[in-house]
């Protein structure tokens, strides 16, 4: 089995962050201690970011710093999200929902805070992200407002995740399947080392998703929602900035958009939904883009093959 | 007697001023052709690639799209563009891939160039030095670059020129580091350079 590259690079890029997270986080929260409380917020984002920056590291390799290249960015997203981690954690003082059931407005001036720093980091994403294309391949007014239209994308899908992740147990389910749909949408592009680079999310997202369907953990769920987009978010955008066929940036675009599906439960005839049903409708949608995207980047039917990306190199 | 005299002295100090022309001129070494500048033709241009697959075979591929000039006279140089874009390993699907960011990023980087920095040698055989540039990482390389042949072709060819060359590069040392297990990390590149007198 260790020989085949692709279970090789896996072990190397996905499961041994995702193994060293998880250890640092076990010694650090201590569960074993009779008065181990719930684990501090800060605490499983700091494992997801170092599990996914570990990967990103190992997958694209060590590039300097600042690197010219994209890729040697990509372990750096995850810096965006822990500021604001930071930010929620000591503005809001504890994980809460933006806003009450009722959809009024709790502790206003902190969440218009958390607002503003999420904004800010979204700007930072993709100024990161975008640089070379502003630089070398945008031209005009394309310079200001293909940016500016990405920071609004980026900061909705910061807000969407972030928000759903406060809300009642399993939160984080739908947040992992949308990471399982831009694993898939990258892949399909052509991305396979960023399609990696989702492994330590989904990998993380479902040791806590186990942990918060046994602890309930609001905090874990609120802490990880950050780095979480910022990656998520950050690979979506780079996947469709620099795919180089022109053919998947539709389902790229939609998977981009996709944390917008988390916001379905604050429609008013859904808000009275079961935790269990909401999650249930919210994988449905999410199935749905999967299919979307997929008939999207459909390749043509008589161009060279159908073949997927692992089959070229098995 | 004079005369004989001055026709001696001038037959010498010709030979002189003729040895000074030819030392400077770097020994003789540098033929016309040498001397003239020549733009790559792309159409009758290979730029192939060979890589390890799995430990098993070497795999080629090519770029069909090269541009450039080469002069491989005294201060000449060599100047070489390919489109990376244009890459061919027989399958869209791979060609897509290879695009990609897992390999050569073309969206950011469509280009691999190379420039030379020195060109020491002589008649057929040149050692050149340069830097090669992929994936907007520069590395200096050196190799040995062999004549494959120089004439005109008449009207419709024109004067042409052939280089060739073959070198090992790291693919690592240009941020190539996808699926460092199953494909190899040195990449052997052989560039047929075919050029027209401009």
């Amino acid at each position: 089995m260790l020989s085949n590259p692709l279970v090789v690079e896996t072990l190397r890029s996905v499961v041994a962050p995702c193994a060293a997270g998880g250890a640092f986080f076990l010694l650090v929260w201590r569960p074993w201690r009779r008065r181990a409380g719930e684990p501090d917020m800060l605490l499983s984002a700091l494992v997801v970011a170092g599990a996914f920056a570990g990967g990103a590291i190992l997958t694209h390799g060590w590039k300097g710093w600042w690197p010219q290249d994209f890729t040697g960015r990509i372990y750096t997203f995850v810096l965006m999200g822990l500021v604001v981690a930071v930010v929620d954690r000591f503005v809001l003082g504890r994980p809460k929902p933006v806003s009450d059931r009722n959809g009024r407005g709790r502790n206003l001036v902190p969440t218009i805070l958390l607002g503003v720093c999420i904004v800010a980091m979204s700007g930072v994403l993709v100024w990161m992200m975008s640089e070379s294309r502003i630089r070398y391949v945008w031209t005009g007014a394309e310079r200001f407002y293909w940016p500016a239209a990405w920071t609004v994308v980026v900061a909705m899908g910061w807000v969407a995740i972030r928000n759903r992740a406060s809300r009642g147990r399993g939160s984080l389910i739908p947040i992992a399947c949308l990471a399982g749909l831009l694993a898939i949408v990258l892949v399909r592009a052509g991305n396979a080392s960023l399609s990696q680079n989702t492994g330590p999310i989904i990998g993380c997202l479902s040791a806590y998703i186990v942990l918060q369907l046994w602890k309930g953990g609001r905090g874990i769920a609120v802490g990880t929602s950050h780095v979480v987009a910022s990656a998520y978010l950050g690979l979506a955008m780079a996947g469709y900035l620099y795919s180089p066929e022109p053919k998947p940036h539709a389902a790229l675009g939609i998977a981009a958009i996709a944390p917008l599906v988390l916001l379905v439960g604050e429609l008013k005839p859904l808000k009275r939904l079961g935790a269990t049903v909401r999650v249930a409708l919210e994988i449905v949608l999410i199935g749905g883009l999967v299919i979307a995207a997929f008939v999207a980047s459909a390749p043509e039917s008589d161009g060279g093959g159908d073949n997927d990306i692992g089959d070229l190199y098995e | 007697m004079n005369r004989i005299r001055s026709f001696a002295v001038a037959t010498l100090a010709s030979a002189a001023v003729a040895t000074g022309l030819l030392a400077a001129s770097g020994g003789a070494t540098t033929t016309a052709a040498e001397d003239t500048t020549f733009a790559i033709d792309s159409m009758h241009t290979s730029v192939l690639f060979k890589a390890n697959h799995l430990g098993i075979a070497n795999f080629y591929g090519r770029f069909n799209t090269v541009s450039g000039t080469f002069n491989l006279g005294d201060g000449g140089s060599i100047d070489v563009t390919i489109d990376v874009n244009s890459v061919d390993s027989n399958s869209a699907d791979r060609d897509k891939h290879l695009k990609g960011a897992d390999f050569f990023n073309a969206s950011q980087f469509p280009t691999a160039t190379f420039k030379s920095t020195s060109i020491v040698g002589e008649g057929d055989e040149f050692e050149v030095t340069g830097d090669l540039t992929i994936r907007g990482t520069t590395k200096e390389i050196e190799f040995a670059l062999i004549k494959t042949g120089e004439g005109d072709r008449g009207e419709r060819f024109g004067y042409r020129a052939g280089w060739e060359t073959e070198l090992v590069i790291n693919r690592m040392d240009y941020g190539i580091s996808y699926m460092p297990d199953a494909l190899g990390k040195d990449v052997t590149l052989i560039l047929a350079i075919e050029g027209i007198r401009e």
